[in-house]
């Protein structure tokens, strides 16, 4: 492996395009930490070694000899007291395919420049999403979240472990069996096993969200905290779903946290937090979720160590 | 004269809506600026035919000598103007050619943000160096302030050259009345550029606002203003809501709302919203007293978000005692100042790297 220092903005600049991972936090917008990402780049980038500035040529005659003189000037609208600072956020083309809500904390998967290209080419091949999801029994808000007024208040003391691990299991049993009843097969069938053999089954569609596995993973009244593999999923779904899961025991539900912990092949060691959006850290994880992509090919790599 | 004949066309379109008579306005528009022609002579009723040709025979003058009728297509350019279409004045297009301008580049003025200040374009285009800014400049550093400020004064407070030198002076004059002494001056001037263009009774009356609404006696009015001059011109709207947020939301005495403003001036300056967010953080969540927030006013400056996460770490690690009399005693100010490092190193005496593999399980 080559190493070598760079110190030039031009140079530096054409290393930041790929594919960024990043830790959001809950209470930030998508769109607020793509800006903080992209003027905090921009800003370092302006602290490197710029390049120089244009020069001004005129060409003027002597008015006694007649003479004709090419001249070359400091071009000061080139200067950056006058244009502005070298690089600007604007400069970089910076998306995500999947938008988390401004509740849900977690991974969050951004293409910077040529990058945006690649993250929706992800985007097309239905990749797995992972969320641990906490929430409480005993009380509704109007927003289905902790943020929310309460509007109504319920009894907790029946809700016992074993009916809540029993519930988990029949939604995801009955996930499945719309997932192919969707694709036209009988779930008991020889052709819904030669299709269960190819990989994970996914929709079509990417507006239909579709669930994989709701795992248990803590459980002390009157808190719980679930986790679920999805695809196409978005935050009102999920906090509709502990919803569910509370009225479907007798009692209320309320989501009090959505972590994203895992997006196709990211996963939170991978994500970089707030403190390090810096121009190193984001091209040295450009460069290490390139190789991550060419080692794991297939999408599902993910799920099956996750999955004991 | 584009944009003028541009909102005429948009008017006569909104009047008459058939496109076959939208041709003729815009030849009668051509032909001649005024507001006249907009009515078409044939719809003209009360009209009589010889005038109504005489008219006729002079816009036809009109156009063939002065100025030809626009084409269609230029014409819909600008009625159909693009997407990002910003009329801007450039500073950049003059620089090479105006001496002013450069003078201001080894100044140090950051023209590109003087370009975005409204009214400010026209202002400093206008100047001549020698003429209008030199006078300026001396009378600056005759003031005090130093020759590398110069720059981000004029930066931030380009509607300097609008102000008479007399009255400058005569605003100098009344800060050294009031006792200022001229560091402090210096730094008023240096902090808040645009003290200056407030009217000596302004800033009298914004003086006297501090005094009696924070019960405030010669010397500490002055040391607000020096602590934090942005304070003394700020809005006083915000500050008013500010006051009421601290004392009556958060319910701090009048002795203690006087003490934050001598403390941390900022805190009447912040957004208030955030503001009672951060300090119900503090005192419901995290039990810190009024008393405590009093000695260490720097918290209720601190961003939420990083005092969530620095309180429910110490709070995971069994480390959030706030109460002084209890052994195993954290200062609130030590959770907020200083860095991961330093934080992590000297108040939870732990890793960063058990910090940060902590902070990726937060939601």
């Amino acid at each position: 492996m080559k190493t070598a220092l760079i110190y030039d903005a031009p140079s530096v600049c054409k290393l930041l395009n790929g594919i960024v991972c990043v830790y959001k936090s809950a209470g930030e917008s998508f769109n607020r930490v793509r800006h903080s990402i992209l003027h905090k780049l921009s800003q370092e980038l302006c602290e490197l070694e710029c390049r120089v500035p244009k020069q001004r040529i005129s060409v003027e005659r002597d008015e006694v000899t007649r003479i004709l003189t090419v001249k070359r000037y400091e071009n000061l609208a080139d200067n950056p007291l006058v244009m502005g600072p070298m690089y600007e956020p604007n400069d970089f083309k910076c998306c995500s395919a999947v938008r988390l809500g401004i509740d849900t904390a977690g991974v969050l998967v951004l293409g910077l420049n040529s990058g945006t290209k690649d993250v929706y080419e992800l985007h097309r091949q239905h990749p797995l999403r992972v969320y641990r999801i906490s929430g409480t029994f005993g009380y509704m808000t109007n927003n289905l979240y902790k943020t929310g007024k309460v509007v109504d208040k319920s009894s907790v003391k029946h809700v016992k472990r074993g009916v809540f691990e029993n519930l988990l299991a029949a939604t995801e049993a009955s996930h499945q069996r719309t997932m192919y009843e969707l694709c036209g097969v009988d779930p008991q069938s020889q052709a819904a096993y030669e299709l269960a053999a190819k990989g994970l089954i996914r929709p079509a569609n990417t507006k239909i969200p579709v669930i994989y596995a709701v795992k248990f993973i803590s459980f002390e009244l009157p808190n719980f905290t679930i986790e679920v593999h999805c695809i196409n999923e978005y935050e009102a779904y999920l906090k509709a779903l502990v919803h569910s899961i509370g009225t479907r025991l007798q009692s209320y539900a309320t989501c009090t946290g959505l972590q994203c912990i895992r997006h196709s092949y990211f996963s939170l060691e991978h994500a970089l937090l707030k403190k390090h959006w810096n121009l190193e850290e984001v091209i040295r994880n450009i460069q290490n979720n390139k190789k991550l992509m060419e080692k794991n090919v297939s999408l599902e790599s993910g799920l099956l160590q996750s999955l004991p | 004269m584009i944009l003028q004949i541009f909102t005429r066309v948009i008017c006569a379109r909104k009047i008459i809506g058939c496109p076959f008579q939208n041709k003729l306005v815009l030849k009668c528009l051509s032909s001649s600026v005024s507001s006249k022609s907009l009515v078409l002579p044939e719809n003209e009723p009360g009209l009589d035919l010889q005038s109504a040709t005489q008219q006729q025979s002079e816009t036809q003058i009109q156009s063939d000598t002065y100025v030809p009728a626009l084409r269609e297509d230029v014409l819909n350019k600008y009625i159909k103007p693009k997407k990002n279409y910003l009329p801007l004045i450039n500073f950049a297009a003059y620089v090479n050619k105006s001496t002013t301008l450069q003078e201001f580049v080894k100044l140090g003025v950051n023209l590109h943000i003087i370009e975005l200040t409204r009214g400010a374009q026209e202002l400093i285009l206008k100047l001549n160096f020698d003429r209008d800014v030199k006078k300026y400049l001396t009378f600056l550093h005759d003031v005090g302030v130093p020759a590398d400020e110069l720059g981000s004064f004029i930066t931030r407070n380009p509607f300097i050259f609008k102000e008479d030198l007399d009255d400058l002076q005569v605003r100098i004059n009344y800060l050294e009345s009031m006792a200022f002494t001229p560091e402090n001056i210096t730094r008023i001037l240096t902090k808040n550029p645009r003290w200056l263009l407030f009217k000596t009774q302004s800033i009298d009356e914004r003086l006297g606002y501090f005094q009696s609404k924070f019960k405030l006696i010669g010397p500490e009015v002055r040391h607000v203003a020096v602590r934090m001059p942005k304070i003394v011109t700020y809005k006083q709207r915000h500050i008013e809501e500010n006051y009421f947020a601290v004392k009556e939301e958060m319910g701090f005495e009048s002795g203690e709302v006087k003490e934050l403003l001598l403390q941390k001036p900022k805190i009447y300056t912040i957004n208030r919203s955030n503001l009672v967010a951060r300090f119900d953080y503090l005192h419901n969540t995290m039990g810190i007293p009024h008393s405590q927030l009093i000695s260490q006013p720097g918290t209720l400056l601190c961003r939420q978000s990083k005092l969530k996460e620095r309180h429910e770490f110490l709070k995971s690690i069994g480390k959030d005692i706030f109460d002084p009399t209890k052994p195993g005693y954290i200062s609130p100010l030590s959770v907020v100042a200083g860095t991961d490092q330093y934080f992590c190193t000297k108040v939870a005496k732990t890793s960063v790297e058990t910090y940060n593999r902590f902070l990726k399980t937060l939601c």
